[in-house]
């Protein structure tokens, strides 16, 4: 990653966890909340590579796990994920459309949910399949409409950044 | 050389994944202590879903007032409905009003003998979808302790799992990991309820062979655990199976707290009397 996008890099993780930690809980749609640190992983993982998305997601998903969670490591590992799958796809698919972006999002959301209450199950927490299913569902669904919203946000970013190097450059 | 290098980075991504899934194991349940950090990431975090809490408030109340009015006008419409056909349920509803007022008064002596609670504002919530907890802005500091009972004006919530000097997590009752002594009000069977990961419901595991529970039958905790006291209202039974292996009736519960709407909180402390030496 480049030292430019540090900073960006940095207020997205920032803002991804004080968003989840305050806000989100706040607007939970039949029991599933939005989530805000994995929009920005991908959205990282599709603009700076899989490291940036991984490390991002983990990052900013331990500090959420330290801050309300009795899984540490649980919500780092799983968005850790999200960055990774956002990285790899950045290649393979036209991330500038935005549709796309929503859809890696969405599956993205759907996987390391269903991940996520594997590892829950395997540590001897209940596990009511239909009930998580439909919670993993509608959580997808708004990873849908957010990451898209989170990667135009970094990318404007990005782009910002990018452009005053090139002055720079010229001049 | 290349193949090396890979491998080496596939070793020590490998050696991480390994790391926090023995964090995850060994931190899975309710721990007696938390670390330092995780305490002072608390405390921070704390006063910055206080100033998003207190920042909300505005469009929650409006939010809730637009639900208010639309129920307000169905329930008006119905209830003009009922006056309608039947005049003598107002004689019926101000014997009712008197009566409640009476258990009111009765009930708020109650409990002023028996606990004393401490009130509090529910400021965050957990940020993933598998486990359901709650932040409160009272913790040592206001007097609350691990394993306080945690209700509302409508029933149960759950009980404090963590506390921090101004901060306490609440482990809601819809948790997976959370179990409360149950009993049916009718018949007073008794069984545990415990919630599962994704759900919205909890569910009562009865210990009778053949218990006798039906749907509206009304839960309170039986006080037969460690943490609860007896008598505080859980929900109401909306199904009644046969649990796995047929063993055991499993009734499902919708709890009379409404936990996507979770405000206002009270923190239960056990009543202890002054005694006197003589």
């Amino acid at each position: 990653m480049r030292r430019e996008y540090l900073r960006h890099f940095v207020s997205s993780v920032l803002g991804g966890v004080l968003f989840q930690t305050a806000i989100a809980p706040r607007i939970r749609i039949s029991g599933a909340k939005p989530d805000a640190i994995g929009a920005v992983a991908v959205a990282l993982g599709l603009l700076m590579g899989p490291l940036a998305g991984a490390s991002g997601g983990f990052l900013g998903g331990l500090c959420a796990d330290l801050v309300n969670s009795r899984f540490i490591g649980l919500y780092a590992f799983t968005r850790a994920l999200m960055g990774l799958a956002g990285g790899l796809a950045t290649g393979k698919v036209f991330k500038e459309n935005l549709l796309m972006t929503g859809a890696i999002g969405f599956f993205a959301t759907m996987a390391v949910e269903l991940a996520g209450g594997l590892i829950v199950s395997w540590n001897g927490v209940g596990f009511d399949v239909v009930a998580f299913l439909n919670v993993a569902g509608i959580a997808a669904l708004c990873s849908l409409v957010l990451t898209p919203v989170v990667f135009y946000m970094i990318w404007r970013a990005k782009v910002r950044v990018d452009s005053s190097q090139s002055q720079v450059i010229v001049e | 050389m290349h193949g090396s290098h890979r491998g080496r980075r596939l070793l020590a991504a490998a050696l991480v994944v390994l790391v926090v899934l023995v964090v995850i194991s060994k931190t899975a349940h309710v721990r007696l202590s938390i670390t330092p950090v995780e305490g002072l990431l608390s405390e921070l975090a704390g006063r910055w879903q206080s100033v998003v809490a207190w920042a909300g408030k505005p469009f929650v109340k409006i939010s809730q007032e637009i639900a208010r009015l639309r129920t307000m006008r169905d329930e008006n419409l119905m209830m003009r409905d009922t006056v309608l056909k039947t005049p003598w349920l107002e004689a019926d509803l101000q014997e009712a009003l008197k009566e409640n007022q009476r258990l009111r008064d009765l009930l708020r002596f109650a409990e002023t003998l028996k606990y004393v609670y401490i009130p509090a504002e529910v400021i965050g919530r957990n940020p993933d979808n598998w486990l359901n907890t709650a932040v409160i802005n009272k913790g040592l500091a206001d007097g609350v302790s691990m394993n306080d009972p945690v209700v509302t004006s409508l029933g149960l919530v759950g009980r404090v799992i963590k506390v921090t000097r101004k901060t306490a997590t609440v482990m809601l009752m819809l948790d997976p990991d959370s179990g409360v002594g149950g009993l049916v009000q009718r018949s007073r069977d008794a069984g545990v309820v415990v919630g599962v990961a994704g759900g919205q419901t909890v569910s009562m595991k009865l210990f009778p062979r053949d218990p006798d529970v039906k749907a509206g039958d009304v839960i309170v905790t039986s006080g037969l655990g460690s943490f609860f006291p007896k008598g505080l209202p859980i929900g109401k039974v909306v199904s009644v199976s046969k649990g796995e292996y047929g063993l055991v009736k499993v009734a499902d519960i919708q709890p009379f707290v409404n936990f996507d709407r979770l405000e206002e909180v009270l923190v239960l402390k056990p009543y202890e009397p002054v005694t006197e030496d003589f």
